[in-house]
């Protein structure tokens, strides 16, 4: 079965320490910084937008070159095989998985960042001189995700196999429990009548 | 505040006004969240639709610049069904009859072109702050960086005391504090008309108390208020200010009308700035002190909700790095009066023998992860999280004085030339001035340079401005580039910037008006313009060049201290001339 990370919109603040952990965490194990979640904001809704770990994954069947795998319920990302093709971006339902690369501003002779196209662009129509992309998305950071350590209200939870079995089997008691209610309410108004 | 941070989570409702936690304090914003979950009703009243709107139970998108006109006509409906509390007003206030004459006027259908809030709404939300069993009312900058803050203020305390929504457990006032510790600064007296404690420099007893304590000639204690930091720059035109020694801030970030400030301050016979990053106050300063960071210190913060507590340093200062309260004393050595301290305890307890209201809150009480919360007046006093508990004001006849305002308008409305409303707000990402958090690799992977502006969908649409494009956004007082985020959770015609960026700088374009009281500038509220850029690849370049740029003066600048603290100083090319 797959994991992945579920989000309660109500408890999300929009503050964004998932994003700033994720990109931490990826970093200090010497893969990309970009952040694996996006932030969407719209009037009615605050929400991190991740990877589902779709079961059966877009990603992971257009990948030309097995640089996407299942890795126990997990949808991986080889940063290191991938070609930069961006497939994997194009068919993605959540837009959940997108190019990024290190920019070479900061290396000798390059000082200065010069950007060469509008920041409004699409990440997938973006090039930079010299900078080499891979494919980014949420590796639930091997077992261990950042972003639901950090978050300060609880909105992003890991869902693994055992607890949705839990969660489910509690719904379905609440459920039966209700229509318990629901029948007391119907006999209820029965008896006033 | 009047309430403890805390006891936000078991208030039975919590009504929000001109405050947004979520971007400025998440960790109130989190005890919100759980308040709710616990069951409390939220009720918000903001011109955004921020984070805690969409958990309301009753959000209202009031118009922007509306405060007065919204709050009486909330109390109005208080008391026209009947929801005050008679017996707390007959007991515990005074001139409620004075105060409803003013009131009176405002039922929420005279007041709904001003503050765009339909009546029976304004009255739900009304009935629902009036009968909760506790309510707690928060406010922040919405409130305070308006040309009425003060009055709002009262206005809002007033609603409170009717209500009996103060005096009793989980219910009362939240107004936060806009930086981290401003409480503490007050508290300690960096107030232009209070010594330490809130002891007023006019009461000639408390002279007379520091002026022996300091061991100084009760003369040399200045008996008049002094001048708030907002009046610095035109005093310094006016030549009424010769000298400023500004620490730990950055004025030409984050104050209004900022080139115009800068033009005053560089009119000054002496600027002294200590601080620990090289800021644009720091650029055009004659003298720097280098002070040290929050790792490297030991000292009491002072919360909102009034919480004293200690922290120690991690690490000793680096270079010529000193503690400010070390810098503090040499110079006022060298200015003729001896000052020495072994250590900020000895200090504190000097404060705590003067300050009444902070006797009781102890180096030891604040030990490790201990706190004391003022007003403390001995040493077995457990603190205060809740004040005015039964009713008891701190008044000479202890009950609340309730005053009411009429509405006037913002100081420079909207017109065909400068069309839009621009507010300046806080970003989560980045405090204050963001000499800081600037230097943080992960902040700066959130949110870069050149910044955001909001704007709402049909404004943008109407410029051709779209999602994502740089923009050139203007004033009466300057311009600034800046990041189009169009955002439907605004007002349309207003615009939404965060003050911390260098080149999408807001407060060139910011007006410079104050309060007559407090003298806190209306931030929340002036006239611009904002135009699309044709050519955007141009406009990311000059943006990357501009901060480039920036960031390698500061650089040059900073520079200077690269040496061993050990070695002997080569001779340096003069300050001017760098700049230059």
């Amino acid at each position: 079965m797959n994991r992945f990370i579920s989000i309660h919109p109500d408890r999300c603040i929009g503050c964004g320490t998932c994003r700033a952990a994720c990109s931490e965490g990826h970093i200090a194990r010497g893969l990309q910084g970009e952040p694996r979640l996006s932030l969407v904001q719209t009037r009615g809704i605050s929400a991190a937008v991740t990877c589902h770990h779709c079961e059966g994954a877009p990603c992971l069947e257009v990948c030309p070159v097995a640089a996407i795998t299942r890795e126990d319920g997990m949808v991986h990302v080889n940063e290191q095989h991938c070609v930069g093709c961006k497939l994997c971006a194009v068919v993605c339902p959540f837009g959940a998985i997108h190019p990024a690369g290190t920019s070479i501003a900061g290396v000798a002779g390059t000082s200065v960042n010069t950007p060469t196209y509008p920041k409004r662009l699409d990440p997938i129509l973006r090039y930079d001189i010299g900078v080499y992309t891979c494919a980014v998305k949420c590796d639930l950071c091997s077992g261990d995700p950042r972003c639901v350590a950090a978050c300060p209200t609880a909105a992003l939870e890991y869902v693994k196999e055992d607890e949705i079995a839990g969660s489910i089997k509690d719904r379905r008691i609440e459920a039966a429990l209700a229509a318990g209610d629901v029948q007391e309410s119907i006999a209820e108004i029965r008896r006033s009548r | 505040m009047s309430v403890s941070i805390p006891s936000l989570e078991d208030a039975k409702c919590i009504f929000l006004f001109g405050y947004n936690p979520s971007a400025s304090h998440p960790i109130v914003s989190r005890r919100i969240v759980r308040a709710k979950e616990k069951g409390a009703k939220i009720i918000v009243a903001d011109p955004r639709v921020i984070e805690t709107a969409r958990i309301a139970d009753i959000y209202m998108q009031i118009n922007n610049g509306c405060n007065i006109a919204f709050l009486n006509a909330f109390a109005n409906a208080i008391v026209t069904e009947n929801l005050h509390d008679k017996e707390f007003i007959a007991e515990h206030t005074n001139g409620f009859d004075e105060w409803w004459e003013t009131i009176k006027d405002y039922t929420p259908e005279s007041v709904q072109h001003i503050t765009g809030i339909d009546p029976e709404t304004m009255r739900e939300a009304a009935r629902m702050y009036a009968t909760a069993e506790s309510a707690v009312l928060g406010w922040g900058m919405g409130v305070a960086q308006q040309k009425q803050n003060v009055l709002t203020v009262h206005t809002l305390a007033a609603i409170a005391c009717i209500t009996h929504q103060i005096g009793k457990p989980n219910a009362g006032l939240a107004p936060v504090r806009g930086q981290n510790n401003v409480q503490g600064s007050c508290d300690m007296g960096m107030l232009p008309n209070f010594f330490p404690g809130y002891q007023k420099v006019t009461d000639p007893a408390m002279r007379e108390k520091f002026a022996k304590a300091w061991g100084v000639p009760v003369e040399k204690l200045s008996d008049h208020e002094g001048y708030k930091l907002t009046d610095v720059g035109h005093n310094a035109e006016e030549g009424k200010v010769h000298a400023f020694y500004n620490f730990g801030e950055d004025p030409l970030q984050t104050e209004p009308d900022a080139q115009d400030l800068k033009r005053q301050l560089q009119g000054l016979d002496l600027l002294i700035c200590q601080d620990i990053f090289m800021t644009q106050t720091c650029m055009i300063a004659d003298v720097i002190f280098p002070g040290t960071s929050w790792g490297e210190h030991d000292g009491v913060f002072s919360a909102s909700d009034r919480t004293f507590q200690r922290f120690t340093a991690a690490v000793p200062p680096k270079g010529e790095c000193k503690h400010d309260w070390q810098i503090f004393s040499e110079l006022s050595t060298r200015m003729g009066y001896p000052m020495h301290y072994e250590d900020t305890q000895e200090i504190w307890d000097e404060m705590r023998s003067l300050c009444p209201t902070f006797y009781g809150a102890t180096y030891e009480k604040m030990a490790g992860v201990g706190h004391a919360q003022w007003p403390i007046p001995t040493i077995e006093h457990p603190g205060t999280p809740i004040m005015y508990l039964g009713g008891k004001f701190t008044t000479p006849d202890n009950r609340a004085n309730l005053m009411a305002h009429d509405w006037e308008p913002p100081t420079e409305l909207p017109d065909e030339e400068y069309p839009l409303i621009l507010c300046t707000v806080r970003e989560v990402g980045h405090y204050s001035c963001r000499s800081m958090t600037g230097n943080c690799r992960a902040l700066s992977l959130l949110a870069e340079e050149p910044g955001e502006i909001h704007i709402h969908p049909d404004d943008a649409k109407a410029r051709g401005i779209y999602d994502g494009e740089l923009v050139r956004a203007f004033s009466r007082r300057g311009e600034a580039m800046s990041r189009a985020v169009v955002d439907e959770r605004i007002n349309k015609g207003t615009v939404y910037m965060t003050y911390q960026w260098w080149i999408g700088k807001c407060n060139n374009l910011t007006l410079h008006a104050v309060d007559p009281r407090s003298h806190t500038p209306e931030d929340k509220f002036s006239a611009c313009q904002v135009e699309a850029i044709e050519d955007q690849v141009w406009a990311e370049q000059h943006m990357q060049e501009l901060y480039t740029q920036l960031k390698n003066d500061l650089a040059d600048l900073a520079s200077a201290q690269d040496v061993e603290p050990t070695s002997q100083r080569q001779p340096q090319e003069t300050r001017e001339s760098v700049i230059v």
